[in-house]
């Protein structure tokens, strides 16, 4: 089983502190659009080193060089796996004070960035990848239509005609994370060659690209540190060289599947800090409040709540623990995606909404953060595939290929 | 510049202390321990000087296996090595037996300069660096908010805060040990590659053979103080309203003064 080290729990603690001393008491003034999410962010990523780290990056070979078979656990090596576990640390700590920051952050550097870096060409990866990696240019990742959601790539209507040197993109997005301020769009299109079939291909488009707009931001629910809008394509013309992978891209519909993996696996990280947070303050609350003469933890209704509180949260930990696990030795399964996705993303909800029932009307006001994870969580079912679709790939999966 | 930064890991500010039944002590269960707060102005003025001038920055500890923790947690900051001592011995000290151990680690090494912070938040004694600044022969200047070392490193000239918010400016011949106030910078914090380069930077254990001294000459035994016992504050009762006309009031209370509070 795997579990976090010394060096990693160094890092745990690192990040903590500086979510909490930084970005915590400016995190109000984000959610209201006092202050640009980025900026912050900008600064995080300067002064933990990961601006750094990325600069450092080899873009010249493939990302993860060794196959999953060769990579073996090493117990006298402290930072095996180090990118993978920091990465999931810098969201979990993120996600312990703003889910929507790390929402943004994790489409900008794992969904735009990751994407590129996993298919673009060493041009692109340098580019486009490196600048998003860095955050010196923000990142949106553009999958779901207006008339394409939990059948994103079925129903797709963008399309990307070839045009002698040229892509013409027509369609539109909706629900687009970092829509109205990302410089770099990764773009889902149907690639269409003149000839009988469509296969759905990657491309990158640019701010300044003529043709390229992008709506007004939604008011949301929750994920209010996050901005979220439509894109338009009209007669968006991109050179050819922004084909991701270049003319010589794979052409089944899984290579671009395996970028919804990855948007589904940074799930239970996110629910993981959500319910931590959630906990402690819960627990914290519920040794102070006094009520009927004694403190709340003293009454048998609110042990309960506590009890299966815990329960959850050690179970999401054990996900994210696996989670990670596997995308540093491999073994990962699509039963072993859904599950993560669809278990974390629901007891996230649960147990932020048990918090709130905790805090009584202060878990309501803005103030006790609570009710602010409770809203974010929410999203964590419907985004990234929502419980439905992940039921769905499981049951096709339970029903065909999986063995006792 | 030979930087050295004695550095403490203490209960993190935010523990609830609570004392063991015998009132020996604190119960240490659960407690998370960090670096000293004062320290850590330390460790970034260290990091300071060498930006600046070049050089190394040690960091020397004196206390248990998991101090190490802190000690790693300076070297992510950036500093180059640790000196850990670290023996059962050592155990129970005072600010003087502290500072015995500490002299006797520092002797043998090279040094310009020594920072610390002004107290240890746990027992507050802020002593241990003037115990130790006379054990080494070298000045020390307390409650620092600013330094400036001279370009040749052999001076440096200090602010100290003084009663009423005034300032002291002292000029000091190097070696010295400098006592870091909150004021004096902006603590750093480490950063992911440091953490990772942590790992792979030395650390010298030394035990009390080590350390050259006899075991009556460090920890509780080499102790000029004695802890009696522990105890928190009373809880403060709540308050007492009074009601009634102004003239019964002025005879209560005059009566609870008299009676109760015994105040006059
Ligand atoms: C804040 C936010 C940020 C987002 N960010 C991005 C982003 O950056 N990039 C991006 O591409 N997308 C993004 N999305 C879109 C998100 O991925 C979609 O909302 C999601 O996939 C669901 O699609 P939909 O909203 O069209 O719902 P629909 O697909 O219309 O689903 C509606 C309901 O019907 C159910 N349903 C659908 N089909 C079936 C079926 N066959 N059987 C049973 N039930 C079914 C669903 O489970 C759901 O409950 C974001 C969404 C939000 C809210
Ligand atoms: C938006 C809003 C509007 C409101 N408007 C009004 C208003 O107009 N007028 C007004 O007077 N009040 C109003 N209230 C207050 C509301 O009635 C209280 O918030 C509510 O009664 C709960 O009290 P509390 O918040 O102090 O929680 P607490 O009483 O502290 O309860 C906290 C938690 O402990 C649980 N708990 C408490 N005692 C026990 C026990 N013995 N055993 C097990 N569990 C226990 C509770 O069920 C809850 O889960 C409002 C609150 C809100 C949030």
């Amino acid at each position: 089983m795997f579990e976090l080290n010394d060096t990693h729990r160094m890092v745990q603690d690192m990040f903590r502190q500086y979510m909490m001393n930084e970005i915590e008491p400016i995190i109000d003034d984000i959610e209201d659009g006092k202050i640009p999410l980025f900026e912050p962010l900008r600064k995080m990523v300067e002064t933990l080193g990961i601006r750094s780290q990325m600069d450092a990056l080899d873009l010249s070979k493939p990302l993860r060089g060794d196959s999953p078979e060769k990579r073996r656990p090493d117990p006298d090596d402290p930072l095996q796996g180090m990118e993978v576990v920091a990465g999931n640390l810098l969201i979990k700590e993120m996600s312990r004070v703003s889910p929507g920051a790390a929402m943004s952050f994790g489409v900008c550097t794992g969904l735009a960035g990751g994407t590129i870096l996993a298919k673009g060409t060493v041009e692109q990866k340098e580019a486009f990848g490196r600048p998003l990696m860095k955050l010196d240019k923000i990142g949106a990742w553009c999958l779901t239509e207006p008339g394409a959601g939990s059948d994103a790539l079925g129903s797709m209507r963008t399309t990307a005609l070839e045009d002698g040197d040229h892509y013409v993109l027509n369609g539109s997005k909706t629900f687009i994370t970092n829509g109205p301020v990302a410089d770099i769009f990764v773009v889902y299109a149907k690639l269409d060659r003149g000839g009988a079939g469509k296969e759905i291909q990657n491309f990158i488009v640019l701010r300044e690209d003529a043709g390229l707009s992008t709506g007004t931001p939604f008011q949301k629910m929750g994920m209010k540190a996050s901005q979220t809008s439509e894109v338009f394509f009209d007669d968006c013309r991109i050179p050819k060289d922004r084909l991701i992978g270049g003319e010589t891209a794979a052409k089944s519909r899984d290579h671009v599947k395996e970028g919804l993996s990855n948007e589904r696996s940074a799930i239970p990280t996110i629910a993981l800090g959500i319910i931590e947070r959630c906990f402690e303050i819960a627990v914290g609350y519920a040794k102070e409040r006094v009520q009927f003469g004694r403190p709340l933890i003293e009454f048998q209704l609110i042990r309960n709540r506590l009890a299966r509180m815990y329960v959850a949260m050690e179970n999401v930990r054990n996900l994210f623990l696996r989670t990670m696990q596997q995308a540093i030795f491999g073994g990962q399964t699509k039963l072993d995606v859904c599950m993560g996705k669809l278990y974390c993303a629901e007891m996230a909800t649960w147990v932020a909404n048990e918090a709130i029932a905790i805090l009584g009307g202060y878990g309501y006001m803005r103030e006790y953060v609570v009710e602010r994870l409770a809203r974010d969580a929410k999203l964590l079912e419907i985004g990234a595939g929502t419980a439905e679709m992940q039921i769905i790939t499981m049951g096709e999966e339970l029903a065909t290929t999986w063995k006792p | 510049m030979d930087i050295l930064v004695c550095m403490k890991q203490v209960p993190d500010t935010e523990t609830k202390i609570v004392i063991n039944p015998e009132g020996t002590g604190i119960v240490t269960d659960g407690i998370k321990y960090v670096m000293n707060p004062y320290d850590e102005f330390a460790v970034e003025e260290a990091l300071k000087i060498k930006e600046k001038m070049g050089g190394t920055v040690t960091i020397v500890s004196m206390g248990p296996q998991r101090a190490t923790e802190a000690i790693r947690t300076a070297l992510a900051m950036g500093a180059d090595k640790g000196v850990h001592l670290c023996d059962d011995a050592f155990e129970g000290a005072d600010s003087y037996s502290t500072a015995k151990a500490l002299a006797a680690a520092i002797k043998p090494l090279s040094y310009d300069i020594i920072l610390g912070g002004k107290q240890a938040v746990d027992h507050d004694n802020a002593q241990v660096y003037a115990a130790l600044a006379e054990l080494l022969d070298i000045s020390h200047v307390s409650i620092v908010t600013q330094l400036d070392v001279a370009e040749d490193g052999k001076s440096a000239v200090a602010q100290r805060e003084v009663e009423g918010g005034a300032r002291e400016v002292i000029e000091v011949s190097l070696p010295a040990f400098i006592a870091c106030q909150k004021g004096l910078n902006e603590p750093r914090y480490a950063s992911l590659p440091g953490i990772m380069k942590a790992k792979k930077k030395p650390i010298d254990v030394i035990d009390l053979a080590k350390s050259g001294l006899s075991a009556d000459e460090v920890g509780e035994k080499g102790a000029k103080l004695k802890i009696r016992k522990f105890f928190l504050p009373p809880e403060r009762e709540a308050g007492k309203i009074l009601e009634g006309e102004p003239e019964e009031l002025a005879t209560q209370l005059v009566k609870l003064l008299r009676e109760e509070a015994k105040a006059i």
